[in-house]
């Protein structure tokens, strides 16, 4: 008991020192834990450029294709509206930058330069340029992070666009995945394409993963394949943003069907103006 | 300029802005991959950089608290829950652990506060650290799952992400000489001159 009382004697002041630095670190982090990429945001400010989309739209020749490529989208909307198919992804997107990568080295992170304030929440998807990215999992103000598709936590839904034999498909870190088919005996070839399937919440169904690059049906428990992502995961520069809410696609399958009922009958009551 | 002759009160301003000036730079640094900066897409470890130059000539609780520190704050960067008891794995362990290491190396003099036993503390302390971030990964997957999975990952991580260990452990060494001179020269004067 004695030395007890002769460590805290000596050490009472260095321990409530030491411990208050480590709880206001500790709360600080609770409220506010995108405090360093705020900060990087807002040194890096002189260096970000603003993308100019418009820049390369100026020959004549692409804008014509351009409107080509409207018209056969609003046709393709009346078809699905009439056919009574749900949009999927809407066309428009946030642009963002990607400025950072993850601060570790074993979590598939990039950090981008859109946040809240220009509409972006958690879930999101992001695509890049040839297919999806991944999702946003934290928002600040000014940057969001986004968990992308190669992280090993992410178990998507997936599809052989060719065939629709289904599947999960898991990242490895790298710019390839492993595609775990659901049947026995898939009918899948080199090269197909590979896209989200509707089994996925997380994800919306239709968004082109990546090509199929090795096959190995001989595997167990289930055949798999190696799927290369086609958007550039070594070279991001800029993504898009698109809104997702997983919840909708859930709501969207237990939706009551409504039974038409008949309205009471009743005077109509002309309001006098 | 002469520090001895500025009052207490900027000396210790200037000494605190130094700290957190290095420290801030280091966690800026940690999510870029600036070309020169970064191999495979892997990076310099900034964090167990700086806490190797914070533990030289300086007591074990000032190591574990930086160590406690950065590591709060590299997991708010990385992870997404925040559960109040924190993450699985956690960086608090790693960093404080590599303090603590750099701590008793130095104890027991088999580092001095050179530039190049700095570098080659920083080599092998990014291996360690990364090491046991590993193992926590391996034991939450014995726990979560069996012994048998956790050794499947075993496999795995030793195939796929120890060579990222290995880069990352050449880029700290590489960069802490840039890192560690200045900080030396600077809390050297600092402490030379019984200023703090």
């Amino acid at each position: 008991m004695f030395t007890l009382r002769r460590w805290w004697d000596k050490n009472a002041l260095k321990l409530a020192g030491f411990g208050t630095i480590i709880g206001a670190t500790y709360l600080a982090l609770q409220t506010q834990n995108a405090l360093v990429f705020e900060a990087y945001h807002t040194l890096s400010q002189p260096f970000q450029s603003q993308a100019k989309q418009i820049d390369y739209l100026k020959t004549a020749g692409v804008e014509q294709l351009q409107n080509e490529v409207q018209e056969l989208k609003n046709q393709n909307q009346q078809l699905k509206q009439l056919a009574g198919y749900s949009a999927t992804v809407s066309n428009k997107g946030i642009l963002a930058p990607v400025l950072l990568h993850s601060a570790d080295n074993w979590w598939q992170q990039v950090t981008i330069g859109r946040g809240s304030a220009d509409g972006i929440a958690i879930d999101h998807i992001v695509v890049g340029t040839g297919g999806v990215v991944g999702r946003i999992v934290n928002v600040s103000p000014n940057t969001s992070r986004v968990l992308l598709v190669s992280d090993p936590s992410n178990r998507m839904g997936v599809l052989i666009s060719r065939t629709r034999n289904m599947g999960i498909l898991q990242g490895t870190r790298t710019n390839q995945a492993v595609f775990q088919f659901f049947d026995k005996r898939p009918s899948v070839k080199i090269g197909d394409v590979v896209a989200t399937s509707a089994v996925s919440q997380l994800f919306p169904a239709g968004l082109t993963v990546g090509r199929v690059m090795e096959i190995n049906l001989n595997k167990s428990p289930a055949p798999e394949a190696i799927v290369e992502f086609t958007a550039p995961f070594n070279a991001l520069e800029w993504v898009t943003v698109h809104p997702h809410d997983p919840r909708a696609v859930v709501a969207e399958a237990v939706k009551p069907v409504v039974t038409p009922q008949t309205p009471p009958l009743t005077k109509p009551q002309t309001k006098l103006r | 300029m002469n520090i001895e002759r500025l009052p207490p009160l900027v000396r210790n301003g200037l000494y605190l802005l130094t700290i957190v000036g290095s420290a801030g730079l280091c966690l800026l640094l940690l999510p870029t991959r600036l070309p020169g900066m970064e191999i495979l897409g892997v990076g310099p470890s900034w964090l167990v950089m700086w806490t190797i130059a914070w533990s030289f000539h300086r007591s074990l609780w000032h190591t574990a608290t930086a160590g406690i520190v950065l590591g709060l704050i590299q997991d708010g960067m990385i992870f997404t829950s925040t559960h109040p008891l924190g993450t699985i794995p956690t960086h608090v362990i790693s960093l404080t652990t590599v303090g603590v290491l750099a701590f008793l190396l130095q104890k027991r003099r088999y580092l001095d506060d050179t530039v190049l036993s700095a570098t080659i503390a920083a080599v092998g302390l990014t291996i360690v650290s990364e090491a046991i971030t590993g193992l926590q990964y391996l034991l939450e997957m014995a726990i979560d799952r069996s012994p048998a999975a956790s050794l499947d990952s075993l496999n795995y991580l030793w195939t796929n992400q120890f060579p990222l260990t290995l880069v990352a452990a050449v880029l700290s060494g590489l960069w802490m000489p840039i890192l560690y001179y200045p900080l030396q020269l600077c809390w050297q004067k600092m402490s030379a001159n019984k200023l703090v």
